[in-house]
């Protein structure tokens, strides 16, 4: 520790040294350093929806994806969400920052007091919740299947049940609702980390 | 390169060959002076004056002016005293020039005080130089910076939130203000527009703003001005000085103490200061400003050691805040931006706290200074050496460990060497001929896990100048040439993380033309016509990412195909997009009249910028987190015009009324208006100073400012639209890519605010209402206003003891 501590120091005064002496000897080119490479952690770029069918068979999934980020590249909604009707579904949320291969998801849960999905659709959609869900409305009723620690709904893992059929629009919003997340907060409070709308068809 | 350091070499050795060094020492020296009544300005007639330790001594005249001959030594004391007045030992020798010495009354709280030559720290004369006097700034040094400068006509204050505020002079800020602290270029991170100067004010004696382009002086970047920063002097042969106070304040309930220290010995001088305040949320007349509270402590030592023909300086300050943003100012996406607009009181807004919380900003500056001087025959030579460290954090609203990390996290460390000589007249010909170097390191210190908004980079900096002045009984011509080159090493990341890198190189003359003429006893009117100029910024190249609610690309790191699209991939460089220094032409001209129980100042200014630097809209993009606007960084050629008034009245023998105006009007060439241009105004000021009681002093003042709606503002774009046009697919900014704004401008409002003084003794005290009839506005100029209302009414008392 104490060697670290001793090198830094000499480091420092070198590079104190180099500049006094930049000065003193005018035109002498002083290069700056590279800066250490920093990772975008908080950035998500795939969103992953899969509807897990109750009666078994593969999970359909359906993505949105934003390989840049901040970037000024549009985010792509790959396909539109299509949902058997009649059906009880679990919707699991995936969500990933590809430049980092790193899970959202994960850390989302980590911090489920922080967060909260909201959840929108066309009335008539689904026979269970029923409604248009809760953005609009937070009393509106959404099955979630997790909660925080105080309780509260978190929303990676939901129950739906389809209707005979229909179509319209699906939309996610996750919230980051760092101390204001409670029995009322809304999908107005806090900063949006996530708004994606897909158009769906149940048939 | 080499063929430059071979002129300089031959510049410095004239410089310091140059100069009458033979001390002469019989009894043929003189010193002659001024005696004027301080509050007045009135000559003070038969005060005594004598040397100390001698026989010698004289007595003022009905002018106030003394003269004494046939001094022996260099240097001795001089002793001035008056019945009825503070008497006080001033250290003279005779290559200083002239003193003028400003008598206090006995019962007054003021010291009298010595003025040794033009009481002016900037050397340019035909511009147009507003102060602010040490016992004015006393009223204001418990405001920040920006509010203290917002007081002089012609300055406005651009803030986020109340905690944040920087000067605007005539409608440019930023990189194009100069700030010189302590005789030291302020180096800082002024690219932001939520960065603001830290300088503490309670550690300032007086300011001075330079409303020209003063380039050819102090160096690049004064397109708008310079606001010159002073310390309290250091005096030798001065008696264990300072002061002491507390101040609080209702809004915010804030505390603040500040302490200062001085003494000077025959040859030395020392000077202490400090200052600590705490800040907690402060509340609009309806509700409460969450997340706005400030801890700040700042101190200071200074040191001089005195010998016949040399001055030696040592100065060390310490500067650090810790400041809160308001909370209801977090967006996120397009649609979190609207919502926290309509809503009002803004969201997450809470009972009142100390507590600071992100977002937040931390910043540290310390500034070490060494300077010497040489006095000779009517001529000097300095030689100053700087170094600053800034130290500058911001952190945003993010999740989980992240919270805790900055992500923005820089160090700009500066050294700076300036050598200036004040030479002997060439026949009519005096002036200043001068060298500043300087060279910056600016560092993004790792562990921010946020992509670099700007890169790393190393710059050097040189300039010399000359400024010449001739002056006839009437008038005085002033002219000034400067060069300035500066070379760049860049060293960045890119999205990928993979580094770039870049070296870069500007240079540039400017010259300023001027003159100061006596039209009669009571008129004098000056006028200048200054070329300024400015590299590009490191974070106008190479800004990138997200800023709040908006996406930035400086000037190379983006590329706009002809149907509009912009791609980042890529990492531009002078070939593929040249990007040209701004050039400033500044032409000023100031009025002064001055007669028996009035006086005026009259200022009109013009300013054409070339190559101004500026952002616009491009488009809106979808990220996964919903829509935003994002924004390029472009050129173009602006026009500033405007002019200023002020004036003071003796309206009674008690009773003093000041008037303030100030008008801009600023357009770039193209046609488009600028967002956030200060709009004008009108400001008001009585004072009454009534005998009361057992004060020995009292001043009463009442005063109103009038801020007009800005009539020049862009097109409103609301987020209702923004949202609606990124909905449907088009983009809005292909046909029309002019600035736009997404609210209305504020409508006017008129503020009122009270304050009365009064001294007792050694002790003094000041209450001061701010907002008197609490009323809710918003400031045009603040980044804020479109979430939540300035602060409401702000009692503040403050309590203070000199000794």
């Amino acid at each position: 520790m104490l060697h670290i501590l001793k090198t830094e120091l000499t480091t420092t005064m070198n590079k104190n040294i180099l500049l006094a002496t930049c000065i003193g000897f005018f035109m002498i080119a002083c290069d700056s350093d590279d800066p250490d490479p920093e990772n975008a952690e908080e950035i998500i770029t795939d969103v992953t929806l899969s509807f897990n069918g109750t009666g078994g068979g593969a999970p359909l999934e359906f993505k949105a994806v934003d390989p840049d980020g901040d970037g000024p590249q549009n985010l792509q909604i790959q396909g539109d969400i299509i949902l058997q009707a009649g059906q009880d579904y679990v919707l699991t949320i995936d969500m990933q920052n590809s430049i980092e291969g790193e899970s959202i998801s994960a850390e989302v849960e980590e911090e489920a007091d922080e967060h909260m999905i909201f959840f929108g659709w066309t009335d008539g959609l689904f026979t269970d919740p029923t409604g248009d869900g809760n953005v609009d409305n937070r009393s509106d009723a959404v099955n979630y299947n997790d909660q925080d620690g105080s309780g509260f709904p978190l929303g990676l893992n939901t129950s739906w049940n389809t209707a005979s059929s229909g179509s319209g629009t699906f939309r996610i919003i996750l919230k980051h609702q760092p101390g204001s997340k409670s029995a009322t907060s809304t999908a107005t409070t806090g900063e949006t980390d996530v708004d994606l709308s897909w158009n769906i068809t149940v048939e | 390169m080499h063929k430059t350091a071979k002129p300089i070499c031959v510049f410095l050795i004239t410089l310091i060959s140059i100069g009458d060094l033979i001390a002469q020492n019989n009894c043929q020296h003189q010193v002659e002076g001024w005696v004027f009544e301080i509050n007045s300005n009135e000559p003070v007639p038969y005060a005594t004056v004598s040397i100390q330790g001698t026989t010698l001594g004289s007595i003022a005249d009905d002018n106030g002016y003394f003269i004494i001959k046939n001094i022996c030594d260099e240097e001795f004391n001089l002793q001035l005293s008056h019945v009825g007045y503070k008497p006080i030992i001033h250290h003279h020798d005779v290559y200083h020039e002239s003193p003028t010495i400003y008598m206090a009354p006995d019962e007054q709280i003021l010291e009298s005080i010595v003025v040794e030559g033009e009481a002016q720290a900037s050397d340019i004369f035909s511009g147009s130089i507003s102060r602010i006097s040490s016992e004015d700034f006393h009223d204001v040094e418990s405001e920040n910076l920006g509010e203290a400068l917002g007081t002089i006509s012609g300055i406005n204050m651009l803030s986020t939130g109340q905690n944040i505020v920087k000067p605007i002079i005539h409608g440019v800020h930023s990189n194009r203000v100069l700030i010189i602290n302590n005789g030291v270029r302020h180096e800082f991170q002024n690219w932001g527009a939520e960065h603001a100067p830290e300088i503490d004010p309670s550690l300032v004696d007086n300011l001075e703003v330079i409303k020209g382009a003063a380039t050819v002086r102090y160096g690049p970047d004064a397109l708008g001005g310079v606001v010159l920063i002073n310390p309290p002097p250091i005096d030798l042969e001065s008696h264990l000085h300072g002061e002491i106070r507390i101040t609080g304040k209702s809004n915010g309930r804030s505390g603040e103490t500040t302490a200062r220290l001085s003494k000077g010995y025959k040859r030395f001088g020392l000077m202490a200061e400090g200052s600590w305040l705490r800040q907690g949320d402060l509340h609009s007349p309806d509700y409460q400003l969450t997340n706005t509270g400030k801890k700040e402590i700042s101190y200071a030592g200074g040191m001089r050691y005195h010998l016949t023909n040399w001055d030696f300086e040592a100065y060390y300050s310490h500067f650090d805040q810790e400041l809160g943003i308001l909370r209801g100012a977090v967006n996120g996406n397009l649609d979190d931006v609207q919502n926290a607009i309509e809503n009002e009181p803004p969201p997450d807004t809470e009972p009142f706290s100390y507590d600071i919380n992100n977002p937040k900003q931390k910043v540290v500056h310390d500034l070490f200074k060494l300077k010497g001087v040489y006095q000779g025959t009517n001529q000097s030579l300095s030689f100053q050496y700087g170094y600053q460290v800034n130290d500058r954090q911001e952190f945003d609203v993010r999740r989980g460990t992240n919270n805790e990390l900055p992500n923005i996290d820089l160090q700009l460390k500066t050294h700076s060497l300036d050598i200036d000589w004040n030479h002997q007249p060439w026949g009519k010909l005096s002036g200043i001929i001068g060298i500043q170097n300087q060279f910056q390191d600016n560092n993004n210190i790792p562990g921010t896990n946020t992509p670099l908004f700007i890169p790393n980079y190393a710059q050097y900096r040189i300039g010399i100048f000359a400024i010449e002045t001739i002056e006839t009984s009437s008038v005085l011509y002033e002219t000034g040439l400067r060069y300035d080159y500066q070379h760049s090493s860049i060293s960045g990341r890119e999205q990928n993380n993979d580094i770039f890198r870049n070296q870069l190189d500007f240079q540039n003359f400017t010259a300023t033309v001027g003159l100061r003429k006596k039209l009669s006893e009571s008129l004098t009117f000056r006028s200048n016509l200054g070329s300024a100029w400015r590299p590009p910024n490191v974070s106008e190249l190479y800004a990138f990412g997200r800023h709040q609610a908006s996406i930035e690309y400086g000037l190379w790191r983006y590329t706009q195909d002809e149907d509009g699209n912009v791609t980042t991939s890529e990492i531009l460089t002078e070939i593929d997009r040249p990007v040209k220094s701004e050039a400033g032409y500044k032409w000023i001209n100031t009025l002064n009249i001055s007669r028996n129980k009035a006086s005026y100042e009259i200022t009109g200014y013009f300013n054409y910028i070339r190559n101004f630097i500026f952002t616009r809209p491009a488009g809106i993009t979808n990220t996964v987190r919903g829509a935003f606007p994002f924004f390029l960084y472009d050129q173009t050629d602006a026009i500033f015009w405007g002019f200023d008034y002020s004036s003071k009245h003796e309206l009674a023998r008690q009773v003093e009324l000041e008037l303030q105006a100030s008008y801009l009007w600023s357009k770039q060439t193209t046609g488009d208006f600028f967002v956030g241009q200060p709009p004008a105004d009108i400001r008001l000021a009585t004072n009454y100073q009534p005998n009361i009681g057992w004060f020995d002093q009292t001043t009463i003042g009442l005063g109103f400012q009038y801020t007009f709606k800005q009539f020049q503002a862009p097109r409103i774009i609301s987020i209702a639209e923004l949202n609606e046009a990124y909905t449907n697919d088009g983009n809005i900014f292909d046909d029309d890519n002019s600035d736009f704004d997404i609210l209305a401008e504020p409508d006017g409002y008129i503020l009122t605010n009270l304050s009365w003084n009064s001294t007792v003794g050694k002790f003094e005290w000041t209450l001061s209402i701010k907002n008197l009839l609490d009323i809710s506005y918003r400031n045009y100029t603040n980044r804020l206003r479109y979430f939540a209302d300035e602060m409401g009414r702000n009692v503040s008392v403050s309590i203070s003891y000199r000794l």
